[in-house]
């Protein structure tokens, strides 16, 4: 490729610059600030678009902005080597690079793909390059001489090494911020869970523990729980001897003063009381007996009739009744008077009469009753008798047959039936025949029998009615059949009846009087004589009047029963009195002779002496009920024991086990408050839950780093055989390139230097003298190093050349530092490079452009300088100022 | 089978509970889901006892590793205590050996347990005599038991019907730890009727009869290795004929399932495959929520970009989001991506560039001891600051190649276009 035409429009201190360039080498010669460096840096911009320097110091620069305002822009066009024109323009702006061809087509990509075997860097330090980049070669070496040409039809070997780096690095550095790598982060994700599991494996640990410790309080906790009932039960003992103790003295001084007080056999508490008692009971009761005996012997005239008592009231008594017999006297009397006969038997033959009278009478009517009925049998036979007659005379049954017949067949004729009406006349003619003869038979048979009936019965009524009239004449009846009609007897029988039993009724009234009357009589007479007999014992006089001495009987004896009840109820009285006092007596005995007394006297002493000793009793006994409320077993010695125990030092004793107490129970609480917390760990541990997803994290965050690191080592791995490969490369493809540069440089030192190698595995370069002796660059002079670079330069662009297309070579100043001798060697050189590349060449003095002018005809452009000559003057507008050769109208830029 | 197995006789064998072992990290905003799944091993072992209690057994039979961490896991010890103590409510006795994630030890005493439950001594094998049988087992002493200790067993003394528990390593499995070691032959008939063993996870028959010898499994898988149904034996022994039936007590699946890339061109064709395989999954699992982990296979255009971390992540969030409201709960737990590029990796082996250069190295270096200990050299800056990760192993390690040389492809041939 070669330069055919540079138009810069504003770069820098140039604006509206033209410049036509012809092949082979080209030399712009002019002083200082002249805008010759600007031209270089303007080409490499238009070309690789790079507007940063590195410095010396590593620092970078923004190069050239337009001193006239607004953006660069420049334009170029190129002749490639296959002869195609290309116009390349390039502006600031973003995309701001376009290529197109003869025909206008857009040929950017294709450009870019001719020029992608090397970059911006490699173009500065290769291809256009100034006295600084000339003089730092060293450290690039491996990467400007054989990246670019590593035979893979333009791969880009460092593109790959960077891609890979940078994914290696993504993921793993050694060096870097840790923290910022995936594997890092995955190892710190790792560490966060692992510390998770700690965390729990942690809590499993303490959950063991605790179980021990829950374990060890617990049993702590029991054994304190018993220990604490025992103390408090020997303190609740204690605290009992402790209040019993004044009651247990007391107890005891009171048992002393029992002692003292003998108890006495027999003698009953109440006895004194009892005794004045009885005593005062005893003269009551004989008061009692002597006023019943004054009553009983004012009552002692009353009951002098006590023997004859019940004769008298049964006197009293029979009066009444021999009252009601006198009355009963008097009346039999009166109804014996009024009887009708006095006669008796005269009386029983009245009755005989009447009854027979009846007997005859009563016959009669039964008589007059057979006489009726056979008289009525006697008419009733009579009367059949004719009956019979008169039907034998009358023949009408028979007519009425015959006409009947004959009135039917007078029917048949008038209907014209005259066969039947025939039949009809003859039946009838038959029935009136036989009715006949059979009527005439039948009536002589009743009236033998009605006659032989009437015979019988006349005769039975005959005698009947002789009968009849016979008694009728016995009673003095006229015997008129017609007139003794039985009812008429009814009334007369009945009559004759009452009469009968009035007689006889009267009969037996009068005997039953007759016989009452004597008895009552008799009775009578035995009570009066029984009244005088007492009377006669009563020594009452004998009355005149039944009445009169009855009055005095009832006197007596109504004093008498009046006196009787007291003087039983006095008897009585006294005698229960005079026992209840024999009682009394008796006891008030025994009280003295139970209580050994003499005398009421005694006995009062002695009552007073057991008094006192139940008083005193009470009280031990009230002292006991407190003592058995404070011991629980409390006797004789055990109070004795306590009634001298001291009340200090068993209240010590007490305190003391109190404190203990009160410790145990303060220890209690705090293992209660100790267990429950360490329940409430174990449950809250026990509801961690499960494992799983912590450990899945951590298996997964393991997965990802294994993945991580494997896809690091595959990384790695590819860099290291990309190295590798390049290795080998390098050390089969290096040593044409370096033989060359080692006969560029042999040319240039005049033989001093004749090889140059680039160690594989150092990024450095040597060079052997003619001594044999190997020399770092470093030890070489500058101009000698900067002649070293220069040679290595011209060696790989020829090498290059021979698979890539041939980019144009601008140098600014390179031969400042070469002697007269080695700059025309490397004359030589530039003359040979610029076989295979257009050469841009910029110098300042005139030794160096004559140099280059005598040696190789050299086309030399003189750049005027700048009026004023001022930094950032702009170069404006000048023209070329040798015509361009070739077709101007091509160029039309 | 001895004729002196008269008595019916049915006991329920458990084993490896692993009591709230992680099933896997479930985001919090699947509040439905979370707590299931961390509560999920409890939820089994309750299933065990609900199962004892229903079918009325004579006895309940733990064959070790009950916790998966028996010290400080407090959660695991008292739901244990709380289902022994509904087991001795229901008159049924629990016999326990530990294994080597639960080795007998101080723990037990801190907790009253009921007087049903009988926990074997880990010095020498205990036995215990039933009125219906004879228990002989023993538990681990420590985590690491190397001794056969099936061998301690006693010979069988009278006919009384014998179940022997250890936890244990029959035949060496080389997937699981070779603790209490033994073979087959140690278990004989002589000692035992039955053996209910633990420790292999996955639920198997060593053998069917003369004598029974049984790997319960675990009751609740905990990732995607322990997939498929999960439970405990049931077991009946009426005369001469013993019977067991494993009965499944799970509640939460486990699936691994690959989705191939191959033919896809975009990241929602992915997303759609591997829902309708969670689906599928899902419906294999009979009800039960599922876990699963996915893996991309296969090549094709999508896999360049499986290869960035951030595509990975969002097609995880979306076949999430996806199944978020499936009933039974799905939870796809991870993606991996196994699939390739869509170029042969040979051709650009072969080629004379750079990447050919680069591919022929990697594969000099990944048969090599310098290969093997130049990658523990590259590695050892990260490995060395996390203890937590393992050493790299062979498998991984070459991955990592595999790995290195995609990133190295993808790269150079973006950098080339």
């Amino acid at each position: 490729m070669r330069i055919e035409r540079l138009h810069i429009d504003s770069f820098g201190s140039i604006s509206d610059f033209r410049l036509d360039l012809k092949p082979g080498v080209t030399l712009l010669a002019g002083d200082n600030e002249t805008g010759k460096t600007t031209l270089l840096e303007c080409c490499r911009w238009i070309l690789f678009g790079k507007l940063v320097k590195e410095s010396i110091g590593g620092k970078k620069e923004v190069l050239r902005k337009p001193v006239t305002g607004g953006g660069l822009s420049a334009r170029m066009m190129v002749r490639m080597a296959d002869g195609a024109l290309l116009d390349l323009i390039r502006t600031e702006e973003q995309n701001g690079f376009r290529v197109t061809d003869e025909a206008g087509s857009d040929a950017t990509a294709r450009f870019l793909r001719m020029l992608s075997f090397c970059d911006a860097e490699t173009y500065e330090k290769v291809f256009a390059f100034g006295l600084d980049e000339l003089s730092h070669l060293e450290g690039q070496v491996s990467r400007m001489l054989f990246s670019a040409m590593a035979g893979l039809g333009g791969a880009n070997i460092e593109e790959c090494r960077k891609v890979l780096t940078s994914a290696a690095d993504e993921i793993f550095s050694e060096r870097g911020r840790k923290g910022s790598r995936r594997f890092q982060q995955i190892l710190g994700e790792l560490g966060d869970i692992r510390d998770r599991l700690r965390t729990i494996a942690q809590a499993k640990q303490e959950y063991d523990d605790l179980i021990g410790d829950r374990e060890t309080l617990e049993s702590e906790q029991k054994a304190n729980r018993e220990d604490a009932q025992t103390k408090s039960r020997g303190l609740h003992r204690m605290q009992g001897d402790l209040e019993a103790i004044p009651t247990c003295r007391q107890y005891r001084e009171a048992l002393r003063e029992l002692e003292c007080l003998p108890i006495i056999e027999g003698f009953a508490v109440n006895s004194l009381d009892e005794f004045e008692r009885l005593q005062s009971e005893e003269g009551g009761l004989s008061a009692k007996i002597l006023s019943y005996e004054e009553a009983l012997r004012r009552l002692a005239p009353d009951l002098v009739i006590r023997p004859l008592a019940a004769e008298i009231d049964d006197i009293i008594k029979r009066n009444h009744l021999a009252e009601q017999q006198d009355q009963r006297l008097q009346d039999i009397e009166d109804k014996l008077s009024r009887l009708p006969s006095s006669d008796p038997d005269q009386a029983d033959a009245d009755v005989a009469a009447i009854n027979e009278k009846r007997t005859l009478l009563r016959e009669l009517r039964t008589n007059i009753h057979q006489r009726d009925t056979t008289q009525a049998d006697r008419t009733r036979a009579e009367d059949k008798l004719e009956l019979v007659n008169q039907a034998r005379g009358k023949p009408w049954p028979i007519f009425v047959g015959v006409a009947l017949v004959a009135a039917m067949g007078i029917l048949f004729l008038l209907l014209g039936q005259m066969m039947n009406a025939a039949v009809m006349l003859a039946i009838g003619v038959v029935a009136a025949g036989l009715g006949a003869v059979l009527r005439a038979g039948g009536s002589a048979v009743s009236v033998a029998e009605a006659h032989s009936d009437l015979v019988r019965k006349a005769a039975e009524a005959d005698r009947i009615r002789e009968e009849v009239n016979m008694i009728a004449a016995r009673l003095g009846i006229a015997p008129d059949p017609t007139i003794l009609d039985a009812d008429r007897f009814g009334d007369e029988l009945e009559d004759l009846a009452r009469v009968s039993e009035e007689a006889e009724r009267q009969k037996r009234e009068r005997k039953e009087l007759v016989e009452e009357q004597n008895r009552l009589h008799r009775a009578i007479e035995g009570f009066s004589s029984d009244l005088r007999s007492l009377a006669e014992r009563m020594d009452v006089p004998i009355p005149k009047d039944r009445n009169a001495a009855l009055l005095e009987f009832r006197n007596r004896l109504q004093s008498y029963h009046e006196a009787v009840e007291p003087a039983a109820k006095f008897a009585a009285d006294i005698g229960a009195t005079k026992d209840q006092l024999q009682n009394c007596l008796q006891r008030i005995g025994e009280i003295l002779s139970q209580a050994g007394a003499k005398d009421v006297d005694q006995l009062r002493q002695l009552d007073e002496q057991q008094r006192k000793r139940k008083e005193i009793e009470d009280k031990a006994k009230a002292f006991w009920n407190q003592i058995i409320g404070h011991l629980m077993h409390p006797d004789d010695a055990a109070i004795e024991s306590l009634a001298g125990t001291d009340e200090f030092v068993l209240g010590s004793h007490c305190e003391e086990l109190r404190r203990d107490i009160d410790n145990l129970q303060n220890r209690h609480d705090a293992i209660q408050g100790e267990l429950g917390e360490i329940r409430r760990r174990i449950a809250d541990i026990e509801q961690m839950g499960s494992l799983a997803e912590v450990r899945s994290k951590e298996q997964d965050a393991l997965d990802r780093l294994r993945g991580a690191g494997l896809e690091w080592a595959a990384i790695v791995l590819a860099l290291d055989l990309l190295d590798e490969t390049r290795k080998t490369y390098e050390q089969e493809k290096q040593p044409a390139v370096l033989r060359h540069a080692g006969r560029i440089f042999q040319q240039i030192t005049d033989g001093r230097y004749t090889h140059v190698l680039a160690p594989i595995d150092q990024n450095t370069i040597r060079v052997r003298g003619a001594d044999d002796r190997w020399w770092e660059p470093t030890a070489l002079s500058r101009g000698t190093r900067e002649q070293l670079f220069l040679a290595i330069r011209f060696a790989y662009l020829v090498e290059l050349a021979a698979t890539q297309e041939a980019l144009p070579v601008i140098m600014d100043d390179i031969l400042v530092n070469f002697d007269d001798h080695r700059a025309a060697q490397c004359v030589d050189a530039v003359s040979e490079i610029s076989q295979s590349h257009q050469i841009l060449l910029m110098a300042c003095r005139k030794e160096t452009v004559e140099m280059f002018r005598t040696a190789m005809g050299t086309n030399v452009i003189t750049l005027p300088p700048v009026t004023g000559n001022l930094p950032g003057e702009a170069l404006v507008g000048r023209p070329a100022l040798e015509p361009v050769p070739g077709d101007p109208a091509k160029l039309s830029l | 089978m001895r004729d002196a197995i008269s008595d019916r006789i049915s006991f329920l064998h458990t084993a490896d509970l692993h009591l709230d072992s992680p099933l896997g990290l479930v985001d919090r905003a699947r509040s439905d889901l979370n707590e299931r799944i961390y509560s999920a091993t409890f939820k089994a072992f309750e299933n065990a006892i609900q199962l004892a209690a229903d079918q009325k057994v004579d006895f309940f039979l733990l064959a070790g590793d009950a916790f998966d961490q028996t010290y400080s896991n407090l959660a695991a010890q008292l739901s244990i205590k709380k289902g022994f103590e509904r087991l001795s409510d229901c008159g049924i006795g629990a016999y326990v050996a530990f294994g080597n994630h639960d080795p007998s030890g101080e723990w037990l005493k801190h907790l009253r347990w009921p007087e049903s439950v009988r926990f074997l001594r880990s010095d020498e094998p205990q036995t215990i005599i039933t009125d219906k049988a004879r228990i002989v087992g023993m538990s681990h002493a420590k985590t690491d038991i190397r001794d056969n200790l099936a061998a301690k067993f006693p010979k069988r003394d009278g006919d009384l019907f014998t179940i022997g528990i250890l936890h244990c390593n029959v035949g060496g499995d080389r997937e699981h730890d070779p603790y209490a070691p033994c073979d087959l032959r140690d278990l004989s008939l002589d000692r035992a009727d039955y053996w209910a063993l633990g420790h292999i996870h996955k639920h198997k028959v060593l053998c069917q009869c003369e004598p029974v010898v049984i790997y319960a499994g675990n009751p609740q898988g905990r990732n995607a290795k322990e997939s498929g149904a999960r439970g405990c034996y049931l077991v009946e022994a009426v005369g001469g004929t013993i019977t067991p039936e494993h009965v499944p007590l799970d509640v939460v699946r486990h699936a691994e399932l690959s989705v191939s890339i191959d033919g896809m061109e975009t990241l929602d064709d992915f997303v759609e495959a591997s829902v309708g395989r969670c689906r599928a999954a899902a419906f294999e699992a009979s009800g039960r929520d599922l876990i699963c982990r996915l893996s991309a296979t296969g090549s094709g255009s999508l896999g360049d970009r499986l290869l960035r971390p951030a595509d990975i992540q969002t097609a995880l969030e979306e076949v999430r989001e996806a199944t978020r409201h499936d009933e039974p709960r799905i939870w796809p737990l991870r993606l991996e991506v196994k699939a390739g590029l869509p170029v042969d990796r040979n051709t650009l082996a072969q080629a004379d560039t750079f990447l050919g250069m680069l591919l022929q190295l990697s594969e000099v270096r990944q048969g090599s001891d310098e290969g093997l200990e130049r990658i523990r050299e590259l590695v050892a800056p990260l490995y060395n600051r996390a203890r937590d990760i393992s050493v790299l192993s062979e498998s991984e390690i070459g991955d990592l190649y595999r790995a290195a040389e995609e990133q190295c492809i993808r790269l150079l041939r973006e950098t080339t276009e």
